[in-house]
């Protein structure tokens, strides 16, 4: 099925596996797949940052390690960070399993959304799947962990959901 | 701790969401200290069962976690 994914939905898919790798995760989960198209810079990336989906809060909900969290109980995360990287070199707190890349499998929500992307383009009549399509793909999956990192973040689905639908019809003209 | 902290705190100490979220992140904060640590002193040649000692784990405990993942 990646055959038809376009340049930009393959390279959120590539950059997904290395935030799971970077993360030390089983498997590529939804949230790594949310970094993965906010690195895109895409139209996916575009409608997220309009909803007010910002990286560093996704990546703090998707590592666990959440700075102001931390501080609330009077752990300065940048000390932390600080004092482990002079022992261990630098980024050694955020990649504590080493940068070696190993292959992880899709978690079965990520399976999903990506199947739901295929469905999508197809209901939109769009030939090509675009990180657009993935968007829509993970929000119509209703995978309950993706819910509620939206809400932790602030985020609505259904007004993400509609943003990024208008967004997909409007660039292109329904293909005969 | 500074002003600012201490707002910080006396604002979140009762707030479930807060505490929660700080007892999520401390156990993430764990893990990855776990992990270098534990691959210093492999590097540095320490044994599973010295690790597991100080870690006060068992060894099989301490292996099944970490020996996969470093390939060993």
């Amino acid at each position: 099925m990646f055959e038809r994914f376009t340049r930009v939905a393959r390279s959120v898919v590539i950059d997904a596996q290395e935030e799971a790798n970077g993360l030390n995760a089983k498997t590529i989960r939804p949230e790594h797949l949310l970094l993965g198209l906010l690195a895109g810079g895409g139209p996916a990336a575009r409608t997220l940052h309009n909803q007010g989906c910002a990286e560093s809060a996704v990546r703090a909900h998707a590592s666990g390690l959440d700075p102001k969290a931390l501080q609330s109980i009077g752990i300065n995360l940048d000390q932390v960070r600080s004092t482990t990287e002079a022992a261990f070199g630098e980024g050694s707190l955020d990649r504590p399993g080493g940068s070696r890349p190993r292959h992880i499998p899709f978690a079965k929500q990520s399976k999903k959304a990506l199947e739901l992307a295929l469905r999508e383009a197809i209901r939109l009549q769009q030939r090509d799947i675009s990180d657009g399509h993935i968007l829509l793909g993970l929000l119509r999956s209703e995978d309950p962990s993706t819910q509620r990192l939206l809400r932790s973040i602030s985020v609505d689905p259904a007004s993400l959901r509609e943003e990024m639908e208008e967004s997909l019809t409007a660039e292109t003209r329904p293909q005969e | 701790m500074s002003t600012d902290q201490q707002i910080a705190v006396d604002a979140s100490s009762r707030d479930p969401s807060v505490g929660l979220r700080a007892v999520r992140s401390l156990r993430a904060l764990v893990e990855r200290l776990e992990l270098l640590q534990v691959d210093n002193a492999r590097s540095q040649g320490w044994s599973w069962q010295e690790i597991a000692d100080h870690l006060d784990v068992s060894r099989q405990a301490v292996h099944k976690k970490h020996a996969r993942r470093r390939q060993e």
